[in-house]
C-alpha cells in the first residue's frame, strides 16, 4: 500500500518535469532497467557479488569483535588502556580507512572486505562489552551459588542473560557493514552493487542507479524482517519483554 | 553444629574515606536442623551476614565455618533465596529447577526437578516462563531451586518480604512443613517480628548497625503458632522494646523501618498500641 503511494507519488513528480527524464526517470523505466539487469545477470551476479563481501566482512567483525568486547568488559586493564581508543575510532567513518586499505591490499576485494569489517566491528565491541557488563549481578550471584564457575557460568548465564543486548548489537553492526560495503565498492573495485551505481553515473544512466538503490533498500529491509525482527521477538518475548507478536 | 561464626566483622568502604562498620563481632552457632531466624532493623546488616554465609563476600576479621571448612566461595552446599527471586527470565520453570541440579543426566535432572517443583505445588506451570508467573510463585520456584541442590542449609534473605500478607502466610505454611519434611537447617533473615514469632525455633536480635547480637529467645512452642494470641503479643512487645531502643541508639533515620504488623503500614506513633492487625 505504502509502495504504491509511493510509486504514484514518483510518477507525479515525475510528470512535473523538474528535472529531465533522464536526469530523473520514471517508475516504468526503472522497472523496464530492473527487469533487463536480472535477465542479463549483471545485477544478479553484482548482488551476488557484493553479499558475499558482506557476509565475510560481517562474520569476522562478529568474531573479532565478541572476542575484544568480551576481553574489554573482563579486564579493566584492557578497559582502561584502549577503551578511549575503540571509542573514539567508532566515531571515524570507515571510509576513511579505504586510502589505506587499497595502498595494504591494493585494488582488490581484500580492501573493501577490510573496510567492512572496519566498519562493524567497533559497534560490535562496544554493545558486546556493554551487554556483557549489564547482566544483572543478582542472577550472577544466585548462579555462583548453584555452584556455576568461570566457562560454565559464562555460556549458560552470562551470554544469555546478554542476548537482547547482544542482537542490538548484531542489527547496528549489520547497518554499519553495509554502509561500509557501499561506500567501499563505490571508490573501491571490482564487481558489486557499488561498482554498477558508479557505472550507471558514469554513463549517465540514472534509471540504473535508482534501480540499484531500490536493491539496496530492499534487501537491508528484508533481511532485517526476516532474520534480526525475527530473532529479535523471538527472544524478547520469551522473556516476557515485548507485547508484540511475530 | 552446622554454621559457626567466628567474631565475624565486616566494614564497607565509604566515599568519604571513613569505612563504615557493618557487622561487629558476631559469634554464632546454628544449630543443625533448626530453623534460626536474624531479626533486625533494616540495614543493620543481617543480609550481609547471611552473604558472608553464602560466601559471596569475605569478612573483614573472624571466619565462618560450615561443617568445620570455611566458607569462602559461594557453593550449592549453600543454597540461598533472596528477596527477588534471581530466577533465569530464558528458562521455564522446570529448567530453572533442573539448573541447579549437577552431574547427572538430563532425564534424572528433569524427574528430580519435577519432585521439587511438586513440593511447591506448581507442577502446573512446569513449562511457563518466570515472567508469567505472580511474585509468590517466582518465590516458590526460588525455594524449589535451592531445594534442590540438596544442601543440608537453606540460607534465606528476607525471601517474603516483597509479597502480600496472604501468600506470605501461605509460603510460611509451605516452608514449615518443607522444613518439617526435610531436615534442613534454615538461617532465615528478617525484619519482620511476626514473621520470625511464626517461624523460628531460635530468634537471634540483632542491633542497629554495626549489627551485634544483643538477645537471643528460644521458642519451644507447637507450630502452627496462634500469633495472635496474649503470649505472641507480650513477645512481640519486648522484642519491639529492645529494637526500639536500639534504633534511637543508633541514631537511625526512619525509626519505623521495622515492620511491627504483617503488612508495611503507615508510620504509627511511637507510643502506639504494636499497630497490630490481624
Amino acid at each position: 500500500m505504502t509502495l504504491l503511494l509511493l510509486t504514484t507519488i514518483w510518477a507525479c513528480a515525475c510528470n512535473l518535469e523538474i528535472w529531465p527524464a533522464f536526469l530523473f526517470p520514471p517508475p516504468i523505466a526503472v522497472t523496464q532497467t530492473l527487469i533487463s539487469g536480472f535477465n542479463d545477470t549483471s545485477l544478479p551476479i553484482a548482488v551476488t557479488a557484493s553479499l558475499k563481501r558482506l557476509l565475510v566482512g560481517y562474520l569476522t567483525a562478529l568474531i573479532l569483535g565478541s572476542l575484544l568486547g568480551i576481553a574489554l568488559a573482563k579486564s579493566r586493564l584492557l578497559e582502561e588502556s584502549i577503551g578511549f581508543l575503540i571509542l573514539s575510532l567508532q566515531t571515524v567513518p570507515s571510509i576513511v580507512w579505504l586510502p589505506l586499505a587499497i595502498l595494504w591490499f591494493g585494488l582488490s576485494d581484500t580492501a573493501v572486505i577490510f573496510v567492512v569489517i572496519i566498519g562493524a566491528l567497533w559497534t560490535m565491541v562496544i554493545t558486546v562489552k556493554s551487554a556483557v557488563q549489564n547482566v544483572p549481578p543478582l542472577l550472577l550471584r544466585a548462579a555462583r551459588t548453584l555452584g556455576y564457575r568461570s566457562w560454565r557460568l559464562f555460556f549458560q548465564v552470562v551470554l544469555p542473560a546478554s542476548l537482547p543486548e547482544l542482537i542490538t548489537g548484531l542489527r547496528l553492526s549489520w547497518a554499519f557493514a553495509w554502509r561500509s560495503l557501499m561506500a567501499g565498492e563505490l571508490l573501491g573495485s571490482g564487481t558489486g552493487l557499488g561498482q554498477v551505481l558508479m557505472i550507471g553515473r558514469n554513463l549517465g544512466d540514472m534509471s540504473l542507479v535508482l534501480s540499484v538503490m531500490i536493491i539496496i533498500s530492499l534487501l537491508g529491509a528484508l533481511i532485517d524482517l526476516l532474520f534480526f525482527r525475527r530473532l529479535e521477538i523471538g527472544v524478547l518475548q520469551k522473556r516476557g519483554l515485548t507485547t508484540q507478536t511475530q | 553444629m552446622s554454621l559457626l561464626f567466628q567474631s565475624i566483622s565486616k566494614n564497607f568502604p565509604t566515599v568519604g574515606g571513613n569505612p563504615v562498620t557493618a557487622i561487629k563481632a558476631i559469634d554464632l552457632s546454628v544449630v543443625k536442623s533448626e530453623f534460626t531466624v536474624l531479626l533486625g532493623p533494616s540495614g543493620c546488616g543481617k543480609s550481609t551476614l547471611l552473604h558472608l554465609a553464602a560466601g559471596l563476600d569475605v569478612p573483614c576479621t573472624g571466619q565462618i565455618l560450615f561443617n568445620g571448612q570455611p566458607c569462602h566461595m559461594p557453593g550449592p552446599d549453600r543454597a540461598i533465596v533472596f528477596q527477588e527471586a534471581a530466577l533465569f527470565p530464558w528458562l521455564t520453570v522446570l529448567e530453572n529447577i533442573m539448573f541447579a541440579i549437577l552431574g547427572v543426566s538430563k532425564t534424572v535432572k528433569r524427574s528430580r526437578a519435577c519432585e521439587y517443583l511438586e513440593k511447591v505445588h506448581l507442577t502446573n506451570f512446569a513449562n511457563a516462563y518466570p515472567h508469567q508467573l505472580s511474585g509468590g510463585m517466582k518465590q516458590r520456584v526460588s525455594i524449589a531451586r535451592a531445594l534442590a541442590t540438596e544442601s543440608e542449609v537453606l540460607l534465606m534473605d528476607e525471601p517474603f518480604a516483597a509479597l502480600d500478607e496472604q501468600t506470605r502466610l501461605e509460603l510460611h505454611e509451605e516452608l514449615l512443613r518443607i522444613w518439617e519434611d526435610t531436615g534442613k537447617t534454615i538461617l532465615f533473615v528478617t525484619h519482620n517480628i511476626r514473621e520470625s514469632l511464626r517461624l523460628a525455633d531460635r530468634i537471634i536480635l540483632l542491633s542497629a548497625r554495626p549489627a551485634q547480637i544483643i538477645r537471643e529467645i528460644r521458642l519451644d512452642l507447637p507450630r502452627p503458632r496462634p500469633v495472635a494470641s496474649i503470649h505472641y503479643v507480650e513477645l512481640e512487645e519486648e522484642i519491639l522494646t529492645h529494637l526500639k531502643r536500639e534504633i534511637f541508639k543508633g541514631g537511625h533515620d526512619h525509626p519505623y523501618t521495622y515492620a511491627v504488623s504483617e503488612t508495611p503500614v503507615d508510620p504509627a506513633p511511637a507510643d502506639n498500641d504494636l499497630g497490630l492487625r490481624l
